[in-house]
């Protein structure tokens, strides 16, 4: 008896010290992070018509006050059309070994509504369980089942009906083996009928993988150990692009995903036009001269008249596209329903149209499954050729296609099936920005000149947002956009071109403009920066919003969109001078001086250049960003390009 | 010949600018300023019954011109309704779109979404409140929308402030308010006008031809078309103990520093607690007691207050919450204020929960020092000139005014705050270095402060002197004050641009 309490005592001396340790080590090993998921697993049962059962069962241990804040309650997401979800088991592990029952059958409450929302309101909804009050070091255990799917169904049966999967008998699933937490295991398990040809793929990454039969089965298991969170850069890719994801599809190839959509939308007749739709395409293109003058007018007018808010067709929402007369009536929609909006017009007119999937701001991997989160359309011109038409991303866009969605893939839903396509990079000079400056100094340091801006493209439609207000806001925007300059700056009159009229041709914006005192003159020397050294319009100047003193970069990162700005600036002194800064050192006072940096895809050249015989200095720059999605390896080139921008705005040194 | 190689400079740049359309416009004259959107007409009602319910009625007619009304930039395409099941019922009127050509669209059942709002996520107690989304259908320009709703009450609370301004123009706006002369409500609003009429059972005013609301910086918090209407219960805090609190309580505790522990407490609660931004009113201004609150870890600003009282009588505090409506019952401009009062050592402390601006308090800023000579080299080093930059005062008092945000053409008024900025430095400059140009700026805002910078170089030692003046916060109409907005303009950027100045070198 003694032996064995001392036996026991050893033991729980030995057990004590091992979990001190443990804790200890996560202590260590997590420092900094609010919670730590111990683990993550799923199981998936997937039913011959696709309807497929998920449950899933996590544990969590919060490591700090902050984890117990975000804990507090545990929501999931669903679409009553086309899943159901329940919580099958809350329970709180506390930190001194007792065990709280939060839910089970028995215990608890379950509270179900319409999730918050705004621009769509589908009736999202959302289960939650109050956890409340949590201590570090609490563990927070629970299981929760889905059955069904994300999608809603166009026809219904049966109860279950509705939650098997739009494209009947197929399954996919996007499991992403990445978390904002640290993960001690996550594990995916999905059993699926053999004669399915179920194919997955690991991207990023590495999974343990076993296979397994049981009878007509297959059993897949997926799993990893330690998932630590990779440290966030500035604009970098999003995390499903650069981070383990498993990507499992029972689809067989992309023809046939993009048949079913073709197939899915032409049934329930989403591109069937009515009498008010035929009339006003032809009210539109009464002043229409060309094929290409007719696809502009109908995507810029569905872009401008079908406002982006999403209402519920009921059955069938979330990938059918709504009809003409429910688009036409409601002015409104999401992207799915302007495209089908746009189709039905193009299809009145005339023209061979369909409805498109793409990913916008995600890359899609080459295996067949549902990796869309945006719809846009194609029209195919005489010459047989599609142009992408986003009706969703162009209001105040003078393109037709937003080159912010350059190097991202799509499938079109054809009748004979389309392959995964990419788009193409946006070449940097349909996305300028142009900035001319004509100034002269006078003696007193008063500078006085004309400026204009002028840019196409994404460009134009960044510098076009100052008219993105009100209108009785819009002069004294355009003042602001000055003072930036110098808050002394006096604007004798400023135009501009039409706003209202956007799609008629790029912006350009000119302002009279005299700034006293502006230039410093000391002894023989004039000290200034030129006018479009500024940062003038950087709202159209996305680039410049890097941090250049980051060295480094892990990842891949993104801009808004290719871009080249050109400035010239030509000023009149008001005498002879020479150059003393910028300079080469070994070259005092050469009549010109040359910034550049030429890389492969980010490059920049300026030159400061005097011409004595008319008291004439000219400053000119150039920056070329050539794409929208850069590699870790760009960043090199891209920072040196932002430095010397950025360094234009440094004063310029003249001496006589 | 200068007018020459002016010539020859323009055509230089006409040149350049080729692609450059000929296409542009002078900026529109008021008169032809459009607003996106017009309310032709807004009612709005709120009635106290006499049998412990109340009424709040509300009717918009909004015609839509531009396409910025229309499209999702702007808000004018949904309405957003907050309401308590628990206590409220919201009945839907009429709701429809009158269409550029007279067709009536009224809108579909779809378009009303009754879904949970987003400040009441993430915590039970609040999960029964309910927000209608509605989205008005058949947007074109020249339509008009029509909403009529009723929100009955089983309750008689309100805390309600009514701008009539909105960020469109609002051709008439008819506010009625109503209560029983045996209660007693609140109701103030600054712009008594002819019509309006006020008595011991309400008001009743109507508003024509209501201008859009600014959107500049720098306005005053409230327009001339504010009203307030307050009818609220009486606030007690009583204590309750938190037994599950208690061993939190007890390791909050540092040292024997009893002021740090009694912060510890209310710093936990406000980093620890989620927040719930619900309004009162859809409360029925009932709050949560302690115990709730630390249960499920979210209530209320007031909850989390309470919550706080609770935890510091837990650690022997003597605490209560202040009344939030005290202010307000003093003087209906003034905000809310959530304040935990505790004592240490029988010295009165506040904690205050959400800060409140108080225009009551001068901000002052007085620094004498010497600075060394840190100057940037414009050139290489040495440099024939250099940047010398006055560092800012290190203190969050300093006058942070922008000048760049201050146009020519500002309209709207311009709060102006209080400010005594003092700043006297002295900097040795090296044999070789001479301030290039000096500086002295004195300038004078009547009605509003004083300004005088003076940089100056006697021997080797440069002097700075910068004051900054403004006894009163103060507002400024642009329009009929038009010089004294202009002066304290220049006065602005003079303060600001004087904060840089250049430093020539020798080569002696």
């Amino acid at each position: 008896m003694r032996r064995s309490f001392l036996l026991l005592l050893l033991l729980s001396a030995f057990v004590g010290g091992l979990m001190a340790q443990q804790t200890d080590q996560v202590v260590n090993r997590y420092k900094g992070y609010h919670q730590l998921v111990r683990f993550d697993s799923t199981k998936v049962m997937m039913e011959e018509s696709g309807l497929s059962y998920v449950d899933n069962h996590q544990r969590i241990c919060m490591l700090d006050w902050t984890g117990c804040k975000n804990n507090n309650v545990i929501t999931i997401d669903y679409d009553p059309l086309s899943a159901y979800v329940e919580f099958v088991e809350v329970k709180i592990h506390r930190a001194d070994g007792t065990v709280e029952t939060v839910y089970d059958a028995d215990n608890g409450k379950v509270y179900d509504y319409v999730a918050p929302a705004r621009l769509i309101y589908w009736g999202a909804s959302q289960k939650m369980v109050e956890v409340g009050h949590l201590n570090p070091n609490d563990e927070l255990e629970f299981r929760t089942r889905r059955k069904g799917y994300t999608y809603a169904l166009l026809a219904s049966g049966d109860d279950d009906a509705r939650y098997i999967p739009p494209m009947k008998g197929h399954f996919y699933d996007i499991v992403p083996f990445w978390s904002k937490n640290p993960v001690m295991e996550k594990t995916y398990e999905v059993s699926v009928l053999t004669s399915k040809n179920l194919q997955y793929k690991v991207y990023n990454g590495e999974l343990e993988t076993t296979t397994s039969t049981e009878g007509d089965r297959t059993i897949y298991r997926f799993s990893k150990r330690d998932i630590m969170p990779i440290k966030s850069e500035p604009a970098m890719l999003a995390n499903n692009d650069l981070e383990c994801k498993l990507i499992l599809t029972t689809a067989p190839d992309w023809e046939s995903k993009s048949m079913w959509f073709y197939g899915v939308n032409e049934d329930y007749g989403s591109f069937n036009t009515i009498p008010a739709v035929t009339a006003k395409v032809k009210e539109l293109l009464q002043e229409a001269k060309s094929e290409q003058d007719s696809i502009s007018i109908l995507t810029h007018w569905v872009a401008d008249n079908i406002r982006y808010a999403g209402i519920s067709m009921g059955e069938g929402e979330g990938y059918t596209l709504h009809n003409a007369e429910m688009n036409f009536t409601d002015r409104c929609g999401v992207c799915k329903d302007k495209a089908g909006m746009l189709v039905t017009m193009l299809r009145a007119a005339g023209f061979e149209s369909y409805a498109c999937m793409t990913m916008a701001h995600e890359r899609i991997e080459d295996i067949p499954a549902d990796q869309f989160n945006h719809s846009v359309c194609v029209v195919r011109h005489r010459n047989g050729k599609f142009e992408l038409l986003d009706p969703t991303w162009v209001p105040n866009v003078r393109e037709l296609w937003s080159s912010a969605e350059q190097q991202q893939g799509y499938l079109m839903g054809l009748p004979q099936g389309a392959k995964m396509m990419y788009t193409p990079v946006s070449p940097a000079e349909d996305h300028y920005i142009r900035i001319y400056d004509t100034c002269a100094v006078k003696r007193n340091g008063t500078i006085k000149g004309t400026l204009t801006i002028t840019a196409e493209g994404q460009s134009d439609a960044a510098v076009r947002s100052i008219f993105r207000t009100r209108m009785s806001e819009w002069e004294s925007n355009l003042e602001k956009e000055m003072l930036r300059i110098d808050p002394r700056a006096v604007i004798r009159k400023v135009t501009h071109t039409d706003n209202d009229r956007y799609w008629e041709q790029p912006v350009t914006i000119t302002y009279e403009y005299e700034i006293p005192n502006y230039v410093l003159f000391s002894g023989d020397y004039m000290l200034f920066t030129p006018i479009t050294g500024h940062d003038f319009f950087r709202r159209a100047m996305g680039h410049l919003n890097f941090n250049e003193d980051m060295t480094q970069r892990e990842y891949g990162f993104a801009d808004r969109c290719s871009r080249m700005v050109e400035t010239h600036d030509y000023i009149l002194l008001p005498q002879r001078y020479r150059l003393v800064f910028p300079s080469d050192k070994a070259n005092n006072f050469a009549p010109s001086f040359r910034r550049a940096h030429m890389g492969k895809n980010a490059s920049y050249n300026c030159v400061y250049q005097l011409d004595p015989k008319n008291f004439l200095m000219t400053f000119d720059q150039q920056v070329r960003l050539e794409q929208r999605v850069y590699e870790a390896s760009d960043w090199e080139d891209f920072r040196q390009v932002v430095k010397m921008h950025k360094m234009a705005a440094h004063e310029v040194l003249l001496v006589k | 010949m200068k007018l020459y190689r002016y010539i020859i400079l323009c055509l230089v740049a006409l040149t350049a600018m080729g692609s450059v359309s000929a296409e542009e416009l002078p900026l529109r004259s008021e008169s032809s300023v459009q607003p996106d959107a017009r309310y032709k007409l807004i009612r709005e009602s709120y009635t106290i019954n006499n049998d412990g319910t109340s009424d709040y009625q509300y009717r918009k007619e909004i015609t839509l011109y531009r396409n910025r009304a229309i499209t999702a930039y702007a808000d004018k395409g949904e309405t957003f309704i907050l309401y308590n099941p628990a206590f409220e019922t919201l009945t839907i009127n009429e709701c429809y779109t009158v269409m550029a050509d007279g067709t009536k669209v009224v809108t579909p059942k779809a378009a009303f979404v009754d879904q949970l709002p987003s400040e009441a996520a993430r915590c039970g107690r609040f999960n029964g409140l309910r927000e209608m989304a509605i989205v008005h259908t058949a947007l074109e320009p020249n339509s008009t929308i029509v909403l009529d709703y009723t929100i009955h009450r089983k309750g008689v609370f309100f805390n309600a402030k009514i701008n009539m301004q909105k960020d469109c123009p609002v051709d008439r706006y008819e506010l009625k308010i109503s209560y029983p002369s045996s209660i007693k409500a609140s109701v103030g609003y600054a712009n008594p006008t002819k019509g309006d009429r006020v008595g011991a059972n309400g008001l009743t005013a109507v508003r024509t031809d209501i201008p859009e609301a600014w959107n500049e910086p720098y306005l005053p918090e409230e327009s001339s078309y504010t009203f307030y209407f307050y009818y609220m219960p009486d606030f007690k805090y009583t204590k309750t103990v938190i037994p599950e609190a208690k061993q939190l309580v007890e390791d909050l505790q540092e040292d024997n520093n009893q002021t740090q522990y009694a912060e510890n407490i209310c710093q936990w609660v406000m980093d620890n607690v989620n927040e719930n931004d619900v309004p009162y009113e859809r409360l029925n201004f009932q709050y949560a007691t302690g115990r709730e609150t630390f249960n499920s870890n979210c209530g209320t600003l007031m909850d989390k207050a309470i919550l706080m009282a609770d935890m510091l009588q837990m650690a022997g505090f003597d605490a209560t919450v202040c009344d939030p409506m005290t202010l307000v019952k003093e003087s209906l401009d003034k905000p809310f204020k959530y304040a935990v009062v505790y004592k240490v050592d029988g010295e009165e402390h506040e904690f205050m929960l959400r800060p409140i601006h108080d225009k009551m308090v001068m901000r002052t800023v007085y620094v004498t020092t010497t600075l060394p000579f840190e100057a940037i080299p414009m050139i290489g080093n040495p440099s024939p000139i250099y940047k010398f930059v006055v560092p800012n005062p290190e203190s969050s008092n300093i006058y942070t005014m922008d000048p760049a945000k201050l146009t020519s053409v500002r309209k709207a008024p311009l709060a102006v705050e209080q400010i005594r900025e003092t700043e006297h430095y002295t900097v040795y400059l090296p044999r070789e270095m001479d301030l290039i140009k000096p500086i002295n700026y004195k300038r004078k805002v009547k009605g509003v402060g004083e300004m005088q910078v003076s940089v100056t170089q006697k021997g080797k030692t440069m002097t700075i002197d910068r004051v900054l003046t403004i006894k009163e916060a103060t507002v400024i109409d642009p329009i009929t004050q038009q010089s004294q907005y202009q002066q304290f303009r220049t006065m602005l950027n003079e303060w600001n641009s004087s904060k840089q100045f250049y430093i020539k070198r020798h080569n002696k």
